[in-house]
């Protein structure tokens, strides 16, 4: 093995805010008190005892990325892509591909594997009163199951039974950004999401799914496309300049309205 | 795989907001798209960005073999076409899009004569130059024959070839080393360009994206060469007189003004890359020589440009304006990146 090239026994939170590649491998980290590892890191426990007895594991890195610590004990790497890597319990946005014959639709969500999403998985659905869901139409759904070798499947409700939002998403317009921005954008803290600026410009409903996928609807078609416009340009930006792109928008949303 | 499925209520946004003169992609009607080239380290390599999204690349290579039976005086010109699968999010082979852009530049190139491939043959009916165009589709967002017809354009302006010619005493075939010899540039008799316009109830779109381009049932490709000649038109619908003129009119300035920007920066390109080592200033050398062709201001969408076209000028003025447009070039050379500074007077 090339000396240099591969990277071994590297301290976990001594390495955050670094670059890391794939096959970089961690040693298990003192603290493992609701450790949780996200995308882009793997745990490899020893085949001959299991990690609950004692057993050695590493953590694999998969991708290559800056490694990223939140608040608690989470680690995951922080990727610029544009692909979109399904993970269990993920909020994505899908559009609906095909309207199968059995109960079930079949939904593209940006992944190279389909996406399946029962008729009966929204809030209320009996075997009489379902949605009625066309080709093309707009669903924002969770990931329940990732089977490794059969589609996925999603769902439009919660397990208590209430949509909280989830469901088809009607008029608006939907497109892509790049996967690691969704991440600035579903982020809870106030400084960040820019979405909480753009809605007190701009009244908008929004659908932010992991997948890289973003429903916008305004009150009209225009503001709509306006704000489409303005997430592209903040996408394609430093968060720096994010500041002044708002400045420059709410100037001109102000001289729309005159 | 196939290929992506475009929701409902985006359909429905991008018909709507054509017809108020607004598009999703945050260009007005008649803008066409932001370009940038670069050229690579290799002869003959270019690759061309339609932004936003579209990125393909052309190498261009010769060998020596034989001319075809039907045109022993001449070389050959081949076209091969590889889309990437992660660019479209269709399998290989499923899809008609390689076809259609290889017999896109075998038109544009062979059959509108615009290499010259009787300067190509070295012993008639023996051996001639096979020129080989490998175009790949790196990215796609639209606009692939407009992208690719550029990027082998590039490609063929910043190609050379060494010299190779018969021995009449030994009658052996002698090729000169690229190194020791002066390298040949293929002659071009004109420089066609592409352009294209989806068509929407008789309003035109420039150069339209992916959903664009799946949304609306028509498309106009325009090509003209640097000379203002038509060399190429295709439209997959009825299309009115009228709107066909002020398409070709639209069309004329942009083909023209690409083709000459193309001449220029290959130019500006190959006599950057042709100073000696030691004639350059220290510092590192870079590779390639990233070249932005851009329209005016269409760096950044402002809000400003799209509020004057909510306003009620109908989208058709403001494509009059294009029109009247005149570009000044400003190259600025001897540096690591030449940038092009198109100003757009309206």
């Amino acid at each position: 093995m090339d000396e240099g090239m591969k990277q071994q026994g590297l301290n976990l939170v001594e390495h955050v805010g670094q670059l890391v590649m794939p096959g970089d491998e961690f040693s298990m980290p003192q603290d493992l008190s609701k450790l949780i590892l996200g995308p882009g890191l793997k745990l490899i426990t020893d085949r001959r005892s299991t990690w609950e007895e004692g057993g050695v594991g590493t953590i694999l890195a998969c991708k290559p990325g800056v490694l990223a610590k939140v608040k608690g004990n989470t680690f995951f790497v922080e990727v610029k892509s544009k692909q979109y890597d399904s993970y269990k319990k993920d909020d994505v946005l899908g559009v609906i591909k095909q309207k199968g014959k059995g109960d079930q639709y079949t939904c593209d969500v940006g992944t190279k594997e389909r996406a399946h999403l029962s008729k009966f998985a929204f809030e209320g659905a009996t075997k009489r009163f379902r949605p009625d869901l066309q080709v093309g139409d707009v669903i924002y759904g969770k990931v329940v199951e990732l089977p490794p070798d059969f589609p996925m499947e999603l769902t439009c409700v919660h397990g208590t039974g209430k949509s909280l939002g989830l469901g088809v998403l009607e008029s608006g317009h939907v497109f892509q950004i790049p996967v690691h921005f969704t991440r600035l954008l579903r982020s809870a803290s106030d400084s960040v999401n820019v979405l909480r600026k753009i809605g007190r410009i701009v009244p908008c409903e929004t659908a932010v799914g992991v997948n890289g996928l973003i429903w916008v609807k305004a009150k009209n078609a225009v503001l709509t496309i306006l704000v489409c416009q303005l997430i592209t340009k903040l996408s394609q930006s430093s968060v720096a300049e994010h500041e002044q792109i708002l400045k420059q928008f709410r100037k001109g949303i102000s001289s729309l309205a005159m | 795989m196939r290929p992506k499925v475009i929701a409902n209520c985006t359909r429905a946004l991008v018909k709507g907001g054509a017809h108020r003169g607004i598009r999703v992609g945050s260009r007005p009607l008649s803008h066409f798209r932001n370009v940038r080239v670069l050229f690579g380290k290799s002869y003959g390599h270019c690759e061309v960005v339609f932004e936003p999204g579209t990125k393909v690349y052309a190498q261009v290579s010769a060998t020596i073999g034989e001319p075809m039976d039907s045109r022993p005086g001449e070389g050959v010109f081949t076209v091969s076409v590889w889309v990437s699968p992660a660019a479209t999010g269709e399998m290989v082979g499923s899809s008609q899009k390689p076809a259609l852009i290889a017999r896109t530049i075998e038109r544009l190139f062979k059959d509108n004569k615009a290499v010259d491939l009787e300067s190509l043959c070295i012993r008639f009916g023996e051996k001639a130059w096979i020129l080989r165009a490998d175009i790949h589709v790196i990215d796609m967002n639209g606009c692939l024959q407009e992208s690719a017809t550029l990027a082998v354009l590039g490609a063929l302006l910043t190609f050379r070839r060494p010299n190779a010619y018969m021995d009449p005493d030994t009658n052996e075939l002698v090729v000169e080393a690229i190194q020791e010899s002066t390298p040949i540039k293929l002659h071009l008799f004109h420089y066609p360009v592409l352009t294209s316009f989806a068509l929407c109830n008789g309003i035109l779109l420039a150069e339209p994206n992916h959903e664009e381009e799946e949304i609306f049932p028509g498309k106009l490709v325009i090509g003209l060469n640097d000379s203002k000649e038509l060399c190429y038109l295709h439209t997959t619908n009825i299309i009115a007189e009228d709107i066909l003129l002020e398409a070709t009119k639209l069309a004329q300035v942009k083909c023209v003004e690409r083709a000459n920007l193309m001449k220029e920066l290959s130019g500006a390109y190959i006599t950057d890359r042709d100073i000696p080592l030691y004639l350059r200033a220290p510092g590192v050398r870079t590779t390639g020589t990233i070249i932005n062709i851009t329209d005016a201001e269409a760096k950044l969408p402002s809000i400003s440009t799209i509020s004057n076209l909510i306003s009620p000028s109908s989208p058709r003025s403001s494509s009059a304006k294009d029109k009247k447009s005149s570009t000044r070039i400003q190259i600025v050379p001897k540096t690591a990146s030449i940038t092009v500074l198109e100003e757009m007077v309206l």
